[in-house]
């Protein structure tokens, strides 16, 4: 009878030691091969672990994502997530009709939803009610480009290379540092430059031969930097004309080092990955949630920290 | 030779890269009028580098299409080859080593299209449609969606030899093309294999009861369409140091495209290199100049579409003419 | 021209598809300087037996004797090597391709330079404008593609072909059955004079009244067997008809 009661003693205490066990899922557009996505799931089961080696519960984190683009897929696994019963589920919003009905149901079902990398544009009684955001603002980092370059000189005539057109991402970028460009009575207008370099180069080419005054130019990702960063080059540009990058690969990074860009805007993905799993666990543990959405980005890596920026990439942070 | 209208009529019989050639004409004086700098030698120079590559695939497509198949995987070639060498690059190998690498692997590619095609019986259509996505697969998975950019100490010289500058804005490429395009041409027009490729094109069963050997110069030609898609990869590569694994995505229609404006047949049997080198032409100088004669930027891609589809019912509409 | 020896000797030929046996035990030959009718109902075997005349597959069972020698014949190149030329309706000439490359497909005469061999294209439009107006077709150049002319003027430039590669044997596939009566009695016409220039010809069709005009024998097939083999002077068109319509009747 006692070691009955010691036994059951020891299960208790055990449990106690044991503590709550937590799952909160990332479903996500975003392929598990694609390397911006492999740094969220760094983020993701970064949290997860300090989570639960900081404290006696056990955080799992389970990332979820289409191998190639595919608004179907991407709902398919939200629907499998949902039907795990997980303790919260942070979601892209990339196609908020789509993820509509998945997404309240699980609200309905009492799962806590936040929405990361992006948002559901409508107006909040409209959108669907995920608790709240964490991500860039595309916008808001064209803005802050734009400021940028604004504080370094006010440039003759400014341009946005912009290489997909219609992402609507790209579009915001480039939207708001036009805006910001033409308040400060700077010409401002998009280019289409498309994805092949040999092509971009030379539509360039052409613009510059139009507009020889340009000395602004805002890319909007490194399909869009290889060919300015190469034109600039070879037409011996370089440093001349100021540059704004998006994103962060080699080239990128190799022309901040060299002077060629002035600053690249990120929106460290990491943390999209690190706070909502951390977030999620506070809400279910205690309540606790933040005021307002919490933006990544714009972040901006520059001659300053370039070179850290660099090695913390190798280790999977960037 | 053209002494009357007559002949005039008769000769366009044997020449269906005339719609080509004057198509290019009338938009290239088109051009040079609305636009101020666009006949300076460094935009020329310009539109050649940007016809030098698209017109090396293009040339390869030709030569396909004129024995009555399709490629659609020229760009994940493009793709998959500039990724060899750049990776090989990266690792320290010599330039020329990964150079032929990178093409040794896309005349396998090309065998591979030209073997299931053949032997298995499929629509090349379908076969390089399913390579195509293959490879571009392999192609984001290998590589898990990065970038690989390579930078050299100076320039190699295998490097200068693919796509230097010569001459201020002028590449090497150029001569690539032409010299590929005319070699092509010489062979399909002057030889007994170029005798073969029109006959698999026009009449695959009449050429094989001729004794034509229409399987092996169906995959010969394969081969030869991927490897010059490959050489245009390096030769790109050899420019820009980096290689993202969405490279030469949708290349394949633009190649195919400029191919038809240059008078080559969709269904195979004619068409010649000439056209081809006019049609890319054409193609390559569209874009460049509808920037520098200030067009509404987001027109582009319609204005490409409207010259393919125009320069197509053109071509078609003169050959009818010719053969009535 | 009834030979000794025939020119080319098909014994015991059986071919089965499967389940389907095309041909059993056919007995065929065609002698020198012979126009051959060979005629029978739609699955008679035919296309089969001409097939395997050509190389395109082997018979099953039986020997081929050609100029007296025993032959296997592997493909179409080897029959066509050995002076077997066949003009099939459609797949005689390519249309988009001008006359001069349509007649010296697979045989084309080259001019060296050096270690690389082109085309002689002047050889090639002489030899053409030759063999044109030999058969009596004018055109504007032997550049023009094939597609410019009749039906009639293929069938006779695939005649002329052979003829001009010195073929032994000519299959004609039927050669008239899509022409014009008066397109038609120029090609029949320019058989005969083919088989004066020491030509033989098979001649597969179903107009019976067309082979009859040339022909010296006629082979009627029927369901994979040979019926019979008759001499023109034995026999009238219409007998022919009545035999592949019902069969043949040794008792007449």
């Amino acid at each position: 009878m006692k070691r009955l009661g010691a036994l059951i003693m020891v299960g208790f205490l055990g449990l106690g030691v044991i503590g709550a066990e937590y799952t909160f899922y990332i479903v996500s557009h975003g392929g598990p091969g694609d390397p911006f996505w492999g740094v969220v799931m760094k983020g993701m089961q970064d949290a997860a672990e300090m989570l639960s080696k900081g404290t006696g519960d056990t955080v799992k984190a389970i990332y979820l994502g289409p191998a190639i683009y595919s608004i179907p897929e991407l709902v398919n696994m939200l629907n499998s997530a949902i039907a795990a019963r997980p303790n919260g589920i942070a979601c892209t919003i990339t196609d908020p009709a789509a993820l509509d009905e998945p997404l309240r149901r699980a609200i309905g079902l009492g799962i806590p939803v936040i929405a990361i990398n992006v948002p559901d544009p409508r107006p909040s009684a409209e959108r669907i009610p995920y608790l709240f955001y964490v991500g860039g603002d595309e916008y808001l980092s064209g803005i802050k480009a734009a400021e940028r370059m604004l504080a370094v000189r006010k440039p003759a005539r400014a341009v946005v290379f912009i290489h997909e057109v219609g992402h609507v991402g790209l579009e915001l970028r480039a939207k708001g540092f036009i805006e910001v460009m033409t308040q400060a009575g700077v010409p401002a207008e998009k280019l289409a430059i498309g994805t092949d370099p040999t092509q971009a180069v030379d539509i360039i080419r052409g613009y510059f031969s139009k507009y020889p005054d340009v000395d602004a130019i805002f890319t909007l990702g490194p399909l869009g930097t290889l060919p300015t960063v190469t034109f600039l080059k070879e037409q011996g540009l370089a440093g001349k004309v100021m540059l704004g990058c998006f994103d962060l690969d080699e080239v990128t990074l190799h022309a901040i080092e060299g002077g060629v860009a002035l600053f690249t805007v990120t929106q460290q993905q990491y943390l999209q990955g690190y706070l909502p799993i951390v977030w999620l666990y506070l809400y279910n543990k205690y309540g606790f949630l933040p005021a307002n959405d919490i933006l990544t980005g714009p972040g901006f890596v520059d001659g300053s920290n370039v070179k850290m920026v660099a090695e913390l990439i190798k280790k999977g942070y960037w | 030779m053209l002494s009357s209208p007559r002949s005039l009529f008769f000769w366009l019989r044997y020449h269906p890269e005339f719609g080509a050639i004057v198509g290019t004409v009338v938009v290239f004086i088109g051009f040079s009028l609305t636009a101020t700098r666009f006949l300076t030698a460094d935009s020329l120079a310009s539109i050649l580098t940007v016809v030098a590559e698209l017109g090396i695939v293009s040339a390869g497509i030709t030569f396909l299409m004129i024995c009555g198949e399709f490629d659609l995987s020229v760009g994940s070639v493009l793709g998959t080859s500039a990724m060899i060498f750049a990776l090989t690059s990266k690792a320290g190998w010599p330039p020329f080593v990964g150079f032929l690498v990178a093409l040794v692997a896309s005349a396998f590619i090309g065998l591979l299209n030209g073997v299931v095609t053949v032997k298995a019986g499929i629509p090349s259509f379908i076969t390089t449609l399913g390579t195509m996505m293959f490879w571009r697969g392999i192609l984001l998975a290998v590589t898990g969606g990065f970038p690989v950019t390579y930078f050299p100490k100076g320039l190699p010289f295998l490097f200068f030899v693919l796509n230097g500058c010569i001459a201020g804005q002028f590449r090497v490429s150029a001569l690539w093309f032409l010299g590929l395009a005319g070699l092509l041409n010489i062979v399909l027009t002057k030889t007994r294999y170029g005798n073969a490729v029109y006959a698999t094109g026009g009449n695959r069963e009449a050429a094989r009861m001729l004794g034509i050997a229409t399987n092996r110069v169906k995959i010969i030609n394969f081969v030869i369409s991927a490897m010059l898609a490959g050489l245009a990869g390096c030769i790109q590569f050899a420019r820009f140091f980096s290689v993202d694994p969405m490279r030469g995505f949708g290349l394949e229609l633009e190649a195919i495209a400029a191919a038809v404006i240059g008078g080559t047949h969709l269904s195979g049997g004619a068409g010649n290199l000439v056209g081809t080198i006019f049609g890319v032409f054409l193609v390559g100088m569209v874009r460049s100049g509808l920037v520098q004669a200030g067009a509404p930027a987001y027109w582009y891609q319609a204005f490409v579409g409207l010259i393919v589809v125009i320069a197509v019912i053109l071509n078609t509409s003169l050959r009818r003419w010719a053969l009535r | 021209m009834n030979d000794r020896v025939p020119l080319v000797q098909m014994i015991n030929i059986s071919k089965n598809f499967g389940t389907v046996q095309a041909l059993k035990n056919v007995d065929f030959d065609v002698h020198h300087q012979e126009v051959m009718g060979l005629v029978g109902d739609n699955g008679a075997g035919k296309s089969t037996l001409i097939k395997i005349l050509t190389g395109v597959f082997p018979p099953d069972t039986g020997e081929i004797y050609f100029e007296g020698k025993r032959v296997v014949i592997r493909s179409p190149k080897e029959a066509r090597a050995m002076g077997i030329e066949t003009v099939y309706q459609d797949l005689a000439l390519i249309p988009l391709m001008s006359v001069s490359r349509n007649f010296f497909l697979g045989r084309e005469p080259v001019a060296c330079f050096g270690p690389f061999r082109f085309l002689d294209k002047r050889k090639m439009d002489r030899v053409v404008l030759d063999v044109l107006s030999q058969i009596g077709i004018s055109v504007r150049s032997p550049d023009e593609p094939v597609a410019v002319l009749s039906g009639g003027e293929r069938q006779s430039v695939a005649i002329g072909r052979a003829l001009h590669f010195g073929a032994k044997l000519l299959i004609l596939d039927e050669p008239t059955s899509a022409l014009s009566v008066r397109e038609t009695h120029k090609v029949l016409d320019y058989i005969l004079e083919a088989k004066e220039r020491g030509l033989s010809i098979i001649f597969i069709t179903h107009n019976i009244y067309h082979v009859y005009s040339v022909a010296d024998r006629i082979t009627i097939l029927e369901h994979g067997r040979k019926v019979v083999t008759l001499q023109k002077s034995e026999v009238t068109a219409e007998e022919v008809i009545e035999i592949v319509r019902s069969g043949y009747n040794k008792k007449r």
